[in-house]
C-alpha cells in the first residue's frame, strides 16, 4: 500500500468537479428512467448521451479532464439506472483513443466495446450492437475496430448482454485496470438503487398488522446490505489504487451486488418474484458481471476463455 | 493463570525524553513529505519496541505478559515523543492530522508493534478531559496518561444495563459539599489494574432521560471502590466488576463538565469509538495486519482445499479494502463531505472481518500455526461485543442511516 506523490490531491474520493458531474449525470439519466425501466437499447438515449458530451467525459484533455476517481462516480450513477448501453466500455475506450476519429455510423455511433481478454470465446459486452464499434486492439498501438462477427449473444441480462467473439481484444493493462474499476463502481450503484427501493418498500408494506420494516429480521438484513455497500466502496478504491488486486476486488463487488439483489428480492416477498417489479434485472446484471469478471480472472491466470 | 496479577512496574530507560514530533501538517495522502514523515516515526519507534514483545506478540492481547509489554510500550512511546499522537500539541500530544494518524498506524502495522495499553486513557478519558475538563483537571490527569503511569477504565456497562447507557443505575447523590456514589460497573476492561474510572452516574431522579446523567473521574483506589476480576473465555482475567460505594467532595474536582451533561460525554465517547477511530486513532498496534500476513503464509503452506485457500486470498483483498475505506473516511471528512454513512459501518466491518480472518486461519489447518488460530478465534469473539455489541450498531444503521420505520 505504498503512497506516491501525485498532483491529484486525493486517493479515494472524487474531486468537487467529479461530484458535481455525477449529480448532473443522475438528473440526466433519471429523465429517461423515472417513468419506468429502460429494458432494451434505445438509440435516442444514446444520442442524448452523445450530444450532451457524456461519452467524451473520460477524454484526457482540457482543464476539466476527469480523473479515474471522478469516472468512478459516473459509473456508480450509471449502475443505478441499468440502461442497456455500452457506456462504460465507451468511457474507457475513448480515454485511450482520444486521437482517433469516430468512424462508425448507426444507432450507437461513437460507442465502443472490447473484450478484456484474447482468445476464442472472449466475452464482449454489447457486442454486435448497431454502430457500436468492436475494438480488436486497444493497447499501445492505434486501436483497430471491426464489425464483430457475432457467434452468440447471451442476453440473460438485457442491461449487460455478452456477445462471444472469435479472438477477443489485445488490451493494455491500463484498459483492463480501468474497466475493472468501473465495473466494480457500477456494482455499487446497482446495490445502492436496490437498497433504496427495498427500504422504501419495507416502510410501506404491511404484514401481521405492521410495516415489515419494523421487524428486526428485516431491519438487520437491510443494515447488513448497507454495510456491504460500504465494503463495496472499499473494493472500488482498492481496485483503483492496487491494480494487482483489481480483479479480485471487482469480482467481490459483483458478487456482493448479486447477494444484495437476492436479499432485496427476499425482502419484497412474492412481489419480488414477479417479472414486472423488475428486481430480476438487477440480479441478472450482477450475474452477467460476475460471469464477465470470472472469465477475465481465469484467463489472466493462464486458462483460455473457452 | 495469573488471575488478578499486577504487571510489573515499568522501568524508565533513564534517558531524557526526546522532543515530541509535532505535526508537519500533512492533509493529503499524495503529499510529497509522506515518506520522510513515516521514516522519522519509524526511526523513533523501531528501537523503542520492548525486547520482550517478540515473546508476547502471539499471546492473548490481555494476557499478563502481553499487558506488561504494552505498558512498557506506552512509556517507551512517551520517551521517544510519540505518546498520544492525536491529542493537540498544547496538551502534550503531537497534534497529528487524521492523515498523519493513518500514516502513523501504517508504520505501527509495518513494525508489528504492540497495541497501546492505556487505550481508554488516551482515547476516552484524555480526549474528553481535553474537550470538557477544567484547567485543573487537565493539568492533573493528562500528564500521567502521556507518561504511561496511570491506567484508565471505562465505567459504562452495568450488571442490569449492558450497553443501554441511558438506563444507568449507578447513582450520585448530593450530600452536603459533595456526592455519594453508589452502584456497580461490569465488563470493565483492565479494571484489575485500574487507577481511574470514567464513571457514568445518574445524578437526578427527576430530570428527563439523558439529561439526568453525569460523569465523575473516580479514583479506583479510594475507600469504597473495589474490583472483582472476571475470568474471560480465553482464560485470562483482564476485565472485572467494579463495586462503588464512596463519597467525594466538590473540592476533589472530579465532576467532568457540568452536572447533567453525562449523556453527551458518554455518547461523545461512543462517537469516538465508533467513528472509524480504531484504525485511525494512533492507538492500534498491528495485530490485524499480523493476522492477515500470517493468513497469507499459512495459505501457502496449507494442504487445505482450493476453496479455503481462495477464501484466504479474498480476505487479503477485503482487508486491504478496509484500509482504503479508512483513508476514504479521512478524505471525505477533509473535503467537508458527509462521513456518517461510511462511518456507521466501521465497527461492524472491522470486528467481523477480523473474525472471518481467524475463522479462515482455523480452516486452513496449518500445522505450524493451528494453535495460534484456535486461540485467536476464541479471543476475537470480543470484537463484535466490546464497545457495544454489533446488534446495537445494526439498529443504529436501521434507524438513523436507512430511516426504516420504528
Amino acid at each position: 500500500m505504498s503512497v506516491v506523490a501525485s498532483p491529484y490531491p486525493t486517493v479515494t474520493i472524487a474531486s468537487d468537479v467529479g461530484v458535481a458531474a455525477a449529480a448532473e449525470f443522475e438528473r440526466f439519466l433519471a429523465s429517461f428512467t423515472s417513468g419506468g425501466p429502460v429494458t432494451a437499447p434505445e438509440p435516442r438515449i444514446w444520442e442524448a448521451l452523445r450530444s450532451s458530451g457524456w461519452l467524451a467525459a473520460s477524454e484526457p484533455s482540457g482543464p476539466d479532464a476527469l480523473h479515474l476517481l471522478d469516472l468512478v462516480e459516473l459509473a456508480i450513477v450509471w449502475g443505478r439506472h441499468l440502461i442497456p448501453a455500452p457506456f462504460l466500455s465507451t468511457l474507457v475506450a475513448r480515454r485511450h483513443m482520444a486521437h482517433v476519429e469516430e468512424s462508425a455510423v448507426g444507432e450507437h455511433r461513437g460507442g465502443y466495446t472490447y473484450a478484456l481478454v484474447r482468445g476464442r470465446g472472449a466475452y464482449v459486452p454489447f457486442g454486435g450492437l448497431p454502430g457500436c464499434e468492436f475494438l480488436t486492439r486497444l493497447d499501445q498501438g492505434v486501436p483497430t475496430a471491426e464489425t464483430l462477427p457475432v457467434v452468440r449473444i447471451d442476453d440473460f441480462a438485457p442491461s449487460l448482454p455478452l456477445a462471444t467473439s472469435p479472438a477477443g481484444t489485445d488490451v493494455s493493462p491500463e484498459v483492463v485496470h480501468e474497466t475493472l474499476v468501473l465495473l466494480a463502481a457500477e456494482a455499487v450503484g446497482l446495490a445502492e438503487a436496490l437498497l433504496e427501493r427495498t427500504v422504501e418498500y419495507a416502510n410501506v408494506r404491511k404484514a401481521y398488522g405492521q410495516e415489515v420494516g419494523k421487524f428486526q429480521v428485516i431491519r438487520f438484513r437491510l443494515a447488513d446490505v448497507h454495510c456491504e455497500i460500504e465494503a463495496m466502496r472499499g473494493y472500488v478504491v482498492t481496485a483503483l489504487n492496487q491494480p494487482d488486486l483489481a480483479s479480485r476486488a471487482a469480482r467481490l463487488a459483483a458478487r456482493t451486488a448479486r447477494t444484495i439483489a437476492e436479499a432485496s428480492i427476499q425482502t419484497h416477498g412474492a412481489i419480488g418474484f414477479t417479472w414486472d417489479v423488475g428486481l430480476h434485472r438487477y440480479l441478472r446484471h450482477a450475474m452477467a458481471a460476475e460471469r464477465l469478471l470470472a472469465q477475465y480472472a481465469s484467463t489472466a491466470s493462464g486458462r483460455s476463455p473457452t | 493463570m495469573m488471575v488478578g496479577a499486577h504487571p510489573q512496574a515499568i522501568t524508565a530507560s533513564g534517558s531524557p525524553p526526546r522532543e515530541r514530533l509535532l505535526s508537519p501538517g500533512i492533509v493529503s495522502f499524495t503529499d510529497s513529505r509522506i515518506q520522510a514523515f513515516k521514516e522519522e516515526i519509524r526511526g523513533r519507534l523501531e528501537p523503542a519496541i520492548p525486547a520482550s514483545w517478540a515473546e508476547a506478540k502471539d499471546l492473548e492481547d490481555e494476557a499478563p505478559a502481553a499487558l506488561e509489554v504494552r505498558r512498557q510500550w506506552d512509556r517507551a512511546r512517551f520517551e521517544v515523543g510519540l505518546a498520544c499522537v492525536g491529542w493537540p500539541a498544547e496538551h502534550g500530544g503531537n497534534g497529528f492530522t487524521p492523515v498523519e494518524m493513518v500514516l502513523y498506524n501504517e508504520v505501527l502495522a509495518d513494525l508489528d508493534a504492540p497495541n497501546v495499553y492505556n487505550m481508554l486513557g488516551y482515547l476516552l478519558a484524555g480526549t474528553a478531559i481535553i474537550s470538557w475538563g477544567n484547567e485543573e483537571q487537565q493539568k492533573r490527569f493528562l500528564p500521567p496518561i502521556l507518561e504511561g503511569t496511570q491506567t484508565w477504565c471505562e465505567g459504562f456497562s452495568e450488571p442490569e444495563g449492558g450497553a443501554d447507557m441511558a438506563n444507568c443505575q449507578t447513582t450520585a447523590t448530593r450530600i452536603g459539599d459533595g456526592w455519594h456514589i453508589e452502584g456497580s460497573k461490569i465488563w470493565t476492561t483492565l479494571s484489575p489494574w485500574g487507577d481511574r474510572l470514567y464513571c457514568l452516574t445518574r445524578t437526578s431522579l427527576t430530570a428527563p432521560k439523558r439529561k439526568n446523567l453525569s460523569v465523575f473521574l473516580l479514583d479506583m483506589h479510594a475507600p469504597g471502590v473495589s474490583v472483582r476480576p472476571i475470568r474471560q473465555l480465553t482464560g485470562v482475567a483482564s476485565f472485572g466488576q467494579v463495586f462503588i460505594d464512596t463519597d467525594i467532595k466538590d473540592s476533589d474536582n472530579l465532576l467532568l463538565g457540568r452536572e447533567g451533561q453525562g449523556w453527551d460525554l458518554s455518547s461523545l465517547a461512543g462517537a469516538h469509538r465508533s467513528a472509524g477511530k480504531p484504525r485511525a486513532s494512533g492507538a492500534g498496534g498491528g495485530y490485524a495486519e499480523r493476522y492477515i500476513r500470517r493468513l497469507g503464509e499459512c495459505a501457502r503452506e496449507s494442504t487445505a482445499s482450493a476453496a479455503v485457500k481462495e477464501k484466504a486470498e479474498e480476505l487479503v483483498v477485503r482487508f486491504a479494502a478496509h484500509g482504503w475505506r479508512t483513508k476514504r473516511i479521512v478524505e471525505l471528512g477533509q473535503a467537508g463531505r458527509d462521513v456518517s454513512r461510511a462511518n456507521s459501518t466501521t465497527k461492524i466491518a472491522f470486528s467481523e472481518l477480523v473474525q472471518a480472518v481467524t475463522e479462515c486461519g482455523v480452516e486452513l489447518g496449518c500445522p505450524t500455526h493451528a494453535e495460534f488460530w484456535r486461540q485467536k478465534h476464541i479471543e476475537c469473539r470480543k470484537h463484535s461485543i466490546a464497545s457495544g455489541p454489533n446488534e446495537i450498531y445494526r439498529n443504529m444503521i436501521a434507524n438513523r442511516v436507512l430511516g426504516l420505520v420504528r
